[in-house]
């Protein structure tokens, strides 16, 4: 690798899980560049809690970030819903989510008895 | 073609007499209820469908030119459910949807207008992306900039380097748009793009200075929906050399030593210079941090041939002395005429 190519390849790092595999991670500029926004607004969304880093780092984000981070854009352009209301909804759907998955396996062990 | 009417002003609950804001309160009122970002895997399908037909509605309803367009239709849907496009209202190329318009696409399994729509107002243009930011149109990609660290020797020579970027590049499978058919694609997840290594080989001309950008035409960014790729900056950094330091843009400065009886009965040194060697006469008399200059030895200037080369004195006093050295010292402090202090 030639030297001095830093600012691309900086985006993207790699880091090893617990179980060993190794896993994609984007930096913040790198999440920044991937997702048409500027760094400016990546950072808000982690101050704000939108969007976390992954475990022991500060500033390195999982790749399904930037899935979330279409989600917050598509309500904040569509919806005009600001960060604050899209921390509150977005954690209301994860908690119905979390709650209609209990009602399911409710259901079916109802079904089973 | 025949194809099913759809009653816009149904979808979006208003009377046909609704004005331009009433028409926007109703749908921001729907598109907030049925917005599929809002709705759990168990409703979500529902919630597309619905938001794609409130988007239609809204389309057509919110834009003056297309509503009177539709309004035109009025006693011919009274007549029958089914519709038969007006010559010449067919699929359009380049026809998009209005600014601001929702981007059914980023739902993933929700798909363009219905026929309705397309047979009147004509088709979409392109794929849908972009985080629903709107009208979707060809859009250059963004330009990238990069470093490149440089020698000086690589300065006065030209650099030709291979490098490897790692990158943006348009999704292989799904071809940028994100989706394959109703799919989200599974390659890049939706985004449309994939991380890509490749190799470019960068010319980076003879006199490059720090600063300098080297631009690599079409290396950057893939462009959106058809749009031209941006550009790839290559920011020129100089590292430090260890002899020369580069003075006035242009000019370079170095440090020789001489011994004290060179510094005051002059002499001929030969210098390293940037790529090659030079000679510099040292006169009778020279003084310690004294600065000579050696033309044309600096750093190259585009179409003017180089700088010049600094030369600073330095005057190197030996640690020890023989005997005899000593002695020839005392003799000349007896005898030296100037009082150093």
């Amino acid at each position: 690798m030639m030297r001095g190519m830093k600012s691309i390849q900086k985006w993207v790092l790699y880091r090893t899980d617990d179980s060993g595999e190794e896993i994609c991670c984007l930096t913040l500029e790198g999440l920044a560049r991937f997702t048409h926004l500027s760094i400016g607004s990546v950072r808000r969304m982690k101050e704000e809690g939108l969007i976390a880093p992954i475990e022991g780092e500060d500033l390195l984000f999982p790749q399904e970030a930037i899935r979330r981070i279409a989600k917050i854009e598509r309500l904040r352009n569509q919806l005009q819903v600001d960060l604050g209301g899209i921390d509150i909804i977005l954690d209301l759907m994860d908690r119905m989510e979390k709650m209609e998955r209990e009602i399911d396996a409710l259901r079916r062990e109802r079904l089973l008895r | 073609m025949a194809v099913k009417f759809r009653d816009y002003y149904e979808v979006l609950g208003v009377p046909r007499t609704a004005s331009a804001e009433e028409i926007k309160k109703a749908y921001r009122k729907l598109a907030r209820k049925y917005h599929p970002d809002l709705h759990t895997s168990a409703g979500k399908a529902e919630a597309e469908g619905k938001f794609k037909e409130i988007n239609e509605a809204n389309e057509v309803l919110g834009d003056p030119k297309k509503r009177a367009k539709y309004d035109q239709l009025g006693p011919q849907w009274q007549e029958g459910m089914d519709f038969t496009p007006p010559p010449g209202g067919g699929p359009r190329p380049g026809a998009g949807p209005r600014e601001g318009a929702f981007d059914f696409e980023d739902f993933g399994g929700v798909g363009g207008f219905s026929d309705f729509f397309e047979s009147l107002f004509g088709g979409r243009a392109g794929g849908g992306r972009g985080f629903g930011r709107g009208a979707v149109r060809p859009r250059r990609g963004s330009d990238v900039e990069s470093e490149m660290e440089l020698t000086l020797e690589e300065v006065i020579q030209g650099a030709k380097r291979r490098v490897r970027l790692q990158g943006q590049a348009l999704c292989p499978v799904c071809n940028g748009r994100g989706i394959l058919g109703q799919q989200t694609c599974p390659r890049c997840g939706g985004t449309g793009r994939v991380l890509q290594e490749r190799e470019l080989t960068v010319n980076i001309p003879l006199g490059a200075r720090e600063g300098d950008r080297v631009r690599l035409a079409g290396q950057g960014e893939p462009g959106e929906e058809g749009g031209p790729p941006g550009d790839l900056f290559i920011r020129v950094r100089l590292l430090p050399h260890p002899r020369f330091n580069i003075v006035n843009e242009n000019d370079l400065e170095t440090e020789v030593e001489v011994m004290p009886w060179e510094a005051v009965l002059g002499t001929e040194v030969r210098i390293q210079t940037l790529g090659g060697e030079g000679v510099l006469k040292i006169p009778p008399g020279s003084r310690g941090g004294q600065r000579f200059r050696l033309r044309g030895k600096g750093l190259p200037i585009r179409g003017k041939g180089r700088g010049d080369l600094y030369v600073r004195l330095k005057i190197n006093v030996p640690p020890q002395v023989t005997p005899e050295e000593r002695h020839l010292y005392e003799e000349l402090a007896r005898l030296a005429k100037e009082k150093p202090r």
